[in-house]
């Protein structure tokens, strides 16, 4: 699903140039739960970007569905982020003056559903993720967790081939966290792949494999026991 | 799609109360000017547009005057008749004439002299009566549907007798009342071939210039075909060349009148244009607030556009829905703007004496204009914030507090708010230089003494000056046939070293002796008019000082002058009084301040239309009931009437008293609507570093130091905008002034008060707000995070 080859990232100001990601190889296949850990400043907020399509790497390949993507442009890369990919965000990113439902139809919107398709597969996503008693208020309503949840379900509801999550659990405390967590876990056993960048030791036990990222290297992959590709 | 637009819209609409009250006022206000002056506007470039041939319809004039010899219609049409369609003239009396009815006497100002023709060339529509055969004999008489109703209450007029000036007319016919916007208003028509009963020969000379004369051509004609022959008929039969005769089109005679036009009235062009361009301001005031609290605002919506391009919305569809705020907001606007319409709109039309209500009736016309208004406002006012908020990069927009791509706005807001100020420091200079010109005017020496001056008809004067002058309260009374502030009149005259065929013109002023005491003009050489010697009375002039310089003379006392007036028969001019000049008065203004002033020769004569009364000034009741007892019993019946001189000169500035109060009111609504914005924009910074102020406090900065630093930024703005309202303000005004031969100087202090008071209004708005932020408790804003 997604191959990245000598993946670089320079950003540069008048006086200092940062290497934010330097020579990344990496490789994950459909069904994949990948957690990518690392200090702060290593890259790893850059290469979910740059995975996630909202940016491109300054050298290198990226390969997304089959496709090099790497030096697409930002209307491209709008396309193939319709409806593929699901964010999912530490501070959650609901929009405040939309309700519980409206969040989480807007991407079908985008899509140009008709309202009907849109409001069973919004019900569907709140219902899976247990928030249909609250699809009519608004965000800053709901519990951190619960803020959570209708941000899963709306990286869900269209489907999303690869949901790319930046600490989803940054901002909850332990038990919201592992609800949120045991979530994405039941959403990867349906066959969503998911990409998870996290601090948390703890949430990195639900992945198959973990990237350690350090300076803008990727320093180990392991394969958690028991888990086979 | 559009739905979801409108909700979060309205939602964010109702959640920035401040926001949205200030764009709603701003923008509603700006509105209504503009509505108010668009109806105006359209009233006042629509004088004489409502008759049917109004294009086709052209005045001939004769070099700058509009005063044509009564021969030349009939001529003009039987000897060219393929080039006009169709001519018809006017001979419009001014003096108030009785029209008695049954014992009944009205006593109405609006009588024109005409012929048949007119309901051929202009449209008048009759109620009652034949077009064709209604003014075919000289004894009819045509009268308005208001005059009728006055006259003859729920009675049938048609057929019913109306003397005037000692003939018995006929009513032959109604018309529809001739309607406000139209340059030429009259309550009653007879024909011209009655005239012929008063003036004789006077009705087919070439030589006397007294009527108006209108043609009609064919579409097809081209008025330069017309201007060819005029000449040949003038070489013609006057054996005079008027090269200068030329056609002027009916709907430029409002706001073009010509010298002598008399009984016209007349809008200035220029006032058009300038009001439209400051509704235009005043809403684009409006429109810059918008887009200002918008991109500031923008930063605040940078999370929800980030969100939205990550879910897949693109630039266009973030851009609709960012216009789509817009336009609710503005034909939200609109709504209120209506309202505020409603309201101001009876005041704005009593106050500038147009009917504009009736304009205003929501026809499909006037609500398609409001729709496209709205919609170019919301454009304007919409484009920027949407293409700036829709341009936002979603990497960018997650990093919540960077703002990046932000920067560019700054400026762009920063120069918004300098132009807002420009425009508003311009407006209070305009506003103040129109105000000071007026009260300059209004106090300017006219050269003589305008206070306590009773002006009334001299109607059987010798009796009324006897009786009058007797009262106590009188300090001394005479007459003359015109006084300043009415046109005084032009006659041929020449002197011992003009050519004896040379007949220059000049005004002319014929007076009682006593006049130039009772108005206290001052002599400059020589001596005034002496009642004891009789040939002050017969063979003498004084002339203004104007004169003197204009006929070249250094030492003008003694010089021998001839001066002419109509032969017995009306065909040619003769002397009719010469005489040696005795005296030079200093120039006085008798026009207004608009106009230099010109030569003036003044004589003495026994044919006087107005009798001057100085009174004094603790005796003015007592002696003004005096001398109406007295005209009751010496005027035998003739109504009373009589002003006071300084009043009446000072109605000549009403246009621009008007003006300057229009001005007036459009600035304070610029200014207003332009610190609202500055006031949005301050709420937005101090809300924005609030955290960078509790910071600063906890490091121990006075509320005095947090105010001046909110403060400082937005009044460099002001000053900025100020220094560009100096050049342009400069310049404008320094045109404007031009159209007055008298006017005052544009010192620095129009500019500096204009620039301070500015300053001082945009640094309460700002201080405001920054006091309130700085004196908040510092603790609030930092766990806020």
């Amino acid at each position: 699903m997604i191959q990245a080859k000598n993946l670089k990232k320079i950003y540069s100001t008048e006086e200092v140039e940062t290497t934010a990601l330097n020579n990344v190889n990496i490789e994950i296949k459909e069904g994949e739960f990948v957690a990518i850990m690392g200090p702060s400043g290593c890259g790893k907020s850059t290469l979910l970007n740059i995975m996630g399509l909202l940016d491109n790497p300054s050298d290198g390949e990226y390969h997304f569905l089959g496709n090099n993507v790497s030096n697409k442009t930002e209307r491209e890369r709008a396309q193939f982020r319709k409806g593929n990919i699901g964010f999912i965000f530490q501070s959650f990113n609901l929009i405040d003056e939309l309700t519980v439902f409206e969040n989480v139809e807007l991407p079908l919107l985008y899509l140009g559903m008709s309202a009907d398709e849109r409001k069973e597969k919004a019900e569907a996503a709140l219902e899976r993720m247990s928030m249909m008693h609250r699809r009519n208020h608004f965000p800053q309503q709901l519990s951190g967790g619960q803020q959570q949840r209708v941000a899963i379900a709306r990286a869900v509801v269209a489907n999303a081939k690869l949901i790319l999550a930046d600490e989803p659990t940054g901002n909850l405390d332990s038990d919201h966290g592992n609800e949120v967590m045991k979530v994405l876990a039941e959403l990867n056993e349906q066959g969503t792949t998911i990409v998870m960048v996290t601090h948390s030791p703890h949430d990195a036990d639900y992945a198959m494999r973990v990237i350690h990222l350090f300076d803008g290297h990727v320093v180990t992959e392991n394969m958690r026991e028991g888990f086979h590709v | 799609m559009l739905k979801n637009y409108i909700k979060i819209a309205l939602r964010h609409l109702k959640k920035y109360k401040t926001y949205t009250s200030i764009n709603l006022i701003g923008l509603s206000v700006g509105l209504a000017v503009c509505i108010i002056i668009t109806l105006w506007v359209r009233y006042e470039t629509s004088y004489d547009k409502y008759h049917e041939h109004a294009n086709d319809i052209y005045r001939v004039l004769n070099g700058p005057s509009a005063a044509t010899q009564p021969p030349l219609a009939p001529t003009l049409k039987a000897e060219y008749p393929d080039l006009i369609e169709d001519i018809v003239r006017f001979w419009p009396i001014q003096a108030p004439s009785d029209l008695v009815n049954n014992g009944q006497v009205f006593t109405e100002r609006n009588i024109t002299f005409t012929d048949p023709s007119i309901f051929n060339v202009f449209t008048h529509p009759l109620v009652d009566g034949n077009p064709e055969t209604a003014l075919s004999s000289p004894n009819s008489i045509l009268i308005s549907q208001s005059l009728a109703k006055k006259f003859f209450k729920e009675e049938n007029p048609m057929g019913e007798s109306i003397k005037m000036w000692g003939t018995d007319l006929e009513v032959t016919g109604i018309f529809e009342d001739v309607p406000l916007n139209s340059h030429h208003r009259f309550e009653a028509l007879v024909s011209i071939d009655l005239l012929k009963n008063y003036m004789g020969n006077m009705v087919d000379s070439w030589s006397w210039n007294g009527f108006y004369t209108y043609v009609l051509l064919d579409q097809s004609t081209n008025t330069s075909e017309v201007e060819r022959v005029l000449p040949s008929i003038y070489s013609k039969y006057m054996n005079e060349d008027y090269n200068e005769a030329h056609l002027q089109p009916l709907s430029d005679i409002y706001f073009n009148p010509q010298d002598k036009d008399i009984g016209v009235a007349f809008g200035n062009l220029n006032y058009v244009y300038i009001l439209a361009t400051i509704a235009i301001f005043v809403l684009i005031i409006a429109c810059v607030n918008f887009m200002n609290l918008a991109t500031a605002h923008a930063s605040l919506r940078t999370k929800e556009v980030g969100m939205r391009k990550t879910l897949g919305a693109d630039k266009f569809q973030l851009t609709t829905q960012f216009l789509s705020e817009a336009f609710i907001l503005s034909f939200t606007a609109l709504l209120l703007a209506l309202f505020w319409v409603e309201l101001a709109l009876p005041f704005f039309s009593s106050f500038t004496e147009k009917p504009l209500e009736a304009l205003f009736n929501y026809d499909l016309t006037s609500i398609l204009g409001l729709i496209s208004l709205t919609l170019i406002v919301g454009i304007i006012a919409g484009s920027y914030p949407a293409f700036f908020l829709s341009g936002f990069k979603p990497i960018n927009a997650f990093k919540s507090k960077s703002n990046s791509g932000i920067g560019s706005s700054v400026l762009l807001r920063k120069g918004l708010v300098s132009f807002q100020f420009a425009i508003s420091t311009f407006m209070i200079i305009a506003a103040l230089t129109v105000f000071l010109q007026l009260r300059f005017m209004q106090n300017k020496d006219l050269g003589f003494d305008d206070d306590y001056v009773m002006v009334m008809e001299a109607k059987n004067y010798p009796l009324l000056y006897d009786q009058v002058n007797k009262l106590p309260g009188v300090e001394s009374m005479s007459a003359a046939y015109n006084v300043p502030g009415q046109r005084f009149p032009f006659y041929p005259f020449r002197t011992e070293e003009m050519a004896s065929d040379s007949l220059p013109t000049m005004r002319t002023l014929r007076v009682n002796p006593g006049f130039l005491e009772t108005l206290g003009i001052r002599m400059e050489s020589g001596r005034s008019f002496d009642e004891e010697r009789s040939t002050d009375l017969t063979n003498s002039f004084v002339i203004n000082s104007s004169a003197a310089k204009y006929l070249g003379w250094e030492d003008p006392i003694g010089r021998k002058m001839y001066w002419y007036n109509f032969s017995e028969d009306g065909t040619s001019f003769e002397i009719a009084k010469e005489g040696l000049v005795i005296g030079v008065v200093d120039d006085f203004n008798y026009a207004s301040l608009h106009n230099p002033i010109e030569p003036l020769v003044i004589h003495v004569s026994q044919q006087v239309n107005s009798a001057v009364i100085r009174v004094k000034p603790n005796q003015v009741e007592s002696t003004l009931a005096g001398v109406r007892r007295i005209w009751n019993e010496t005027s035998g019946g003739s109504p009373f009437w009589y002003y006071f001189l300084d009043e009446e000169l000072d109605n000549k500035y009403q246009s621009e008293l008007k003006l300057g109060q229009v001005f007036g009111g459009l600035t304070s609504l610029a200014l207003l609507i332009s610190c609202l914005g500055l006031f949005g924009l301050t709420v937005f910074t101090t809300n924005q570093r609030a955290k960078e102020i509790g910071i600063r406090k906890v490091l121990g900065a006075s509320v005095a130091s947090i105010i001046t630093l909110l403060s400082k930024d937005f009044l460099k703005l002001v000053l900025i905008g100020f220094a560009f309202a100096i050049p342009i303000g400069w310049y404008t005004m320094n045109t404007w002034l031009t159209d007055f031969a008298y006017k005052i100087n544009l010192g620095v202090g129009i500019f500096l008060f204009a620039g301070c008071s500015a300053v001082f209004i945009a640094l309460l708005t700002v201080s405001w707000q920054s006091a309130k932020a700085a004196s908040a408790n510092p603790v609030n804003s930092l766990k806020n995070e």
